[in-house]
């Protein structure tokens, strides 16, 4: 027997305060289901969706880290991706899953969350329908992908081998889901062309929200595997972040834009940019951090290091959460008087899972190889 | 039952009709049939004295709670809600006023049913748009996609459900009218089947111009409603939105029978062919 030669109890200490914000967050979560959405949300009749429904809505798009990269991989036979692929899985299917666990509480009727999934009750007119339908089985494929990761540190050799066998069909399934779901949610809000602000209102917005998940989901890949790379004090690989990863987040954003663009020319609305008070604050707010800012980084000079495209994939991540907020939330018209301020028990919840989240990622990278030898 | 039926003459109509007919058939008017048969409602806001008859019938029948005000003696709910599914408010202008009664307008084609994901919401053949509990998930999408902002959730209760007005389906199985309809002693409120009522108010118009706005809310809003508005005011000033004539999971559903089975179906061969490539293109610089 080999003796470890690291001590039993070598817990690092950022993992204590994570820990605790997750219980808290379960506890919550508990109690939240036992007594209903009143006295644990500010939700009301004017407000039917808020914060719960908002980060869902931006932890898909940043979610597509998975679909990107496992799309450039296994598709495109990109090297570099291929050995990036294990860790954009692992931080794809935990941002699912939050969106898995902060659906359901949101859900109000979450006795009975299954009925989507029922045959005699499904609406395939409904986008939701479509986008919790994809959702749920594109997670299923984020497990097997992740699953030879697993599999292969505790020796189960054949599922490992059959997975492994199958994967260009799973990962096939993925880019398919992926892309179904990913615009679909832009599908959501075509049904509410009277309460969406015009200025984000276009019957574009499925192409636009499968694009945002193509350079977020990116961004968050680069992210993830910089940072997961520098705690390993593993080597980092520049060229992966700057030749590759930031042309293309420039290349998709560039594109973005330009689509937003044709789009406001279509319908005669570039003039809303100015005219519209708190809302064109809003959409210069937006585009100034999502899409100025990174591709002025990554067109710079500063574009060449790592560290300018990882600060482009930050900004265009948050104008990502800026747009998905003013689409769920902010840019639906409400009644002047009614109100909504997320209840402290929202914030919290929404907090405990997030670090749960990230306890569960550092936990599977020191014990997995999300890195494996390069053969 | 009648859902079964209606799912029956839907996919009926797809096939047959869209055979004979040519391919408009009757998909887009969600209950099928004809919209001029469905049970409808007109609202002459010149002729209502704000009694609230209605409101009492409505609360009879449908056995919802009163909302009383601070002194405890008077049901008098100030917006709809989970327990109020219709209301009469007052709309007071310079030199001018009127009521307004509120409830689910029973769109056409609606978009609340057209955004349930698990088929809570439907359109009945008699045109009535209903609520079945026993589907739904509570994830308000309905309250989000609904363009009168209807439908209300009983967000104080730990399962909770849905409400809102149900055109008192369970009465016109009978034979009977909405309750809050047949309850109307000023002549305000009258129920029939839409086209009939359509042709009234519209003789209405005709007869007394000077008494009334232009138009009939509801006629062609949102691709048509079964609850129909005359009005003295402008329609806007008593809370009614300009809408589009077109129903609005027109386009949504248009789209989605476009790009989804593109997806599906070109996904594959488009990954297929990228892969193809790639590896040939591979094989050369090696």
């Amino acid at each position: 027997m080999t003796v470890s030669t690291k001590p039993r109890w070598d817990i690092p200490r950022s993992f204590f305060p994570l820990a605790l914000l997750t219980l808290i967050g379960v506890g919550l979560a508990i109690y939240r289901l036992t007594e209903g959405l009143g006295p644990t949300t500010n939700l009301n009749d004017h407000f039917p969706w808020g914060l719960w429904i908002t980060l869902d809505v931006f932890l898909i798009p940043i979610g597509g880290a998975a679909f990107t990269t496992s799309l450039i991989s296994h598709f495109f036979h990109d090297k570099k991706y291929h050995d990036i692929v294990r860790p954009a899985v692992l931080a794809g299917l935990l941002c699912y899953s939050l969106v898995g666990v902060i659906l359901l509480l949101d859900l109000g009727r979450w006795h009975q969350f299954y009925n989507f999934l029922l045959p005699q009750y499904m609406n395939l007119h409904s986008f939701l329908w479509e986008v919790a339908f994809c959702v749920t089985f594109y997670t299923i494929v984020l497990v097997l992908e992740l699953a030879p990761t697993i599999l292969e540190k505790w020796n189960i050799e054949a599922p490992r081998r059959l997975i492994e066998r199958g994967m260009m069909v799973i990962a096939a399934l993925g880019v398919v889901l992926s892309s179904m779901h990913q615009s679909s949610i832009g599908s959501l809000f075509i049904l509410m062309s009277h309460k969406l602000h015009a200025i984000w209102w276009t019957p574009l917005l499925p192409l636009l929200y499968f694009m945002q998940a193509l350079f977020s989901g990116l961004a968050l890949a680069a992210l993830v595997i910089t940072l997961t790379q520098k705690k390993l004090r593993l080597p980092v690989d520049r060229s992966l972040i700057v030749d590759k990863m930031g042309k293309l987040m420039r290349v998709l954003l560039a594109i973005y834009l330009a689509i937003m663009v044709v789009g406001w020319l279509l319908e005669g609305e570039l003039g809303l940019l100015f005219s519209s008070g708190a809302y064109s604050l809003l959409i210069w707010a937006e585009l100034i951090i999502g899409v100025f800012v990174p591709l002025g980084i990554l067109f710079s000079k500063l574009g060449q290091r790592r560290d300018g495209v990882l600060w482009a994939g930050v900004f265009i991540i948050m104008g990502v959460f800026f747009n998905r907020l003013i689409v769920s939330w902010v840019g639906l018209s409400v009644p002047a008087w009614a109100t909504y301020v997320p209840h402290w028990m929202e914030i919290m919840i929404s907090v405990g899972f997030i670090a749960g989240a990230f306890l569960v990622y550092a936990i599977v990278a020191r014990h997995f190889e999300l890195f494996p030898e390069k053969h | 039952m009648s859902i079964n039926r209606r799912q029956f003459l839907k996919i009926t109509g797809l096939g047959v009709g869209g055979a004979l007919l040519g391919v408009e058939t009757s998909l887009a008017s969600g209950g099928g049939g004809d919209a001029g048969d469905h049970i409808a409602m007109l609202y002459d806001a010149t002729k209502c004295v704000g009694c609230h008859a209605c409101t009492s019938a409505c609360r009879d029948w449908n056995r919802t709670t009163p909302e009383l005000d601070a002194s405890g003696l008077y049901d008098a709910p100030q917006d709809l809600s989970a327990d109020t599914w219709t209301l009469i408010q007052l709309y007071q202008g310079e030199g001018e006023h009127s009521f307004v009664k509120r409830q689910c307008m029973h769109c056409i084609d609606p978009a609340c049913v057209s955004a349930c994901p698990v088929t809570a919401l439907q359109k009945l053949d008699n045109g009535a748009v209903v609520y079945d509990r026993k589907r739904c998930i509570g994830c308000r999408y309905c309250m989000i996609a609904c363009p009168f902002h209807i439908p209300r959730f009983e967000w104080d209760k730990v399962i909770p459900v849905i409400t809102k007005c149900t055109l008192c389906h369970d009465r016109l199985d009978f034979g009977r009218g909405p309750s809050c309809a047949e309850a109307c002693p000023a002549g305000a409120l009258v129920w029939g089947h839409r086209d009939e009522l359509l042709a009234e108010a519209e003789s209405r118009l005709a007869a007394n111009p000077e008494s009334y706005v232009d138009g009939i809310y509801g006629k062609d809003e949102v691709g048509g409603t079964s609850v129909l508005y005359l009005s003295g005011v402008p329609f806007e000033k008593l809370g009614f939105p300009e809408l589009e004539t077109k129903a609005l999971p027109e386009l949504s559903e248009g789209m989605g029978t476009v790009i989804l089975p593109g997806l599906i179906f070109g996904g594959p061969l488009v990954l297929a062919g990228i892969n193809y490539l790639s590896k040939r293109q591979k094989g050369e610089e090696s």
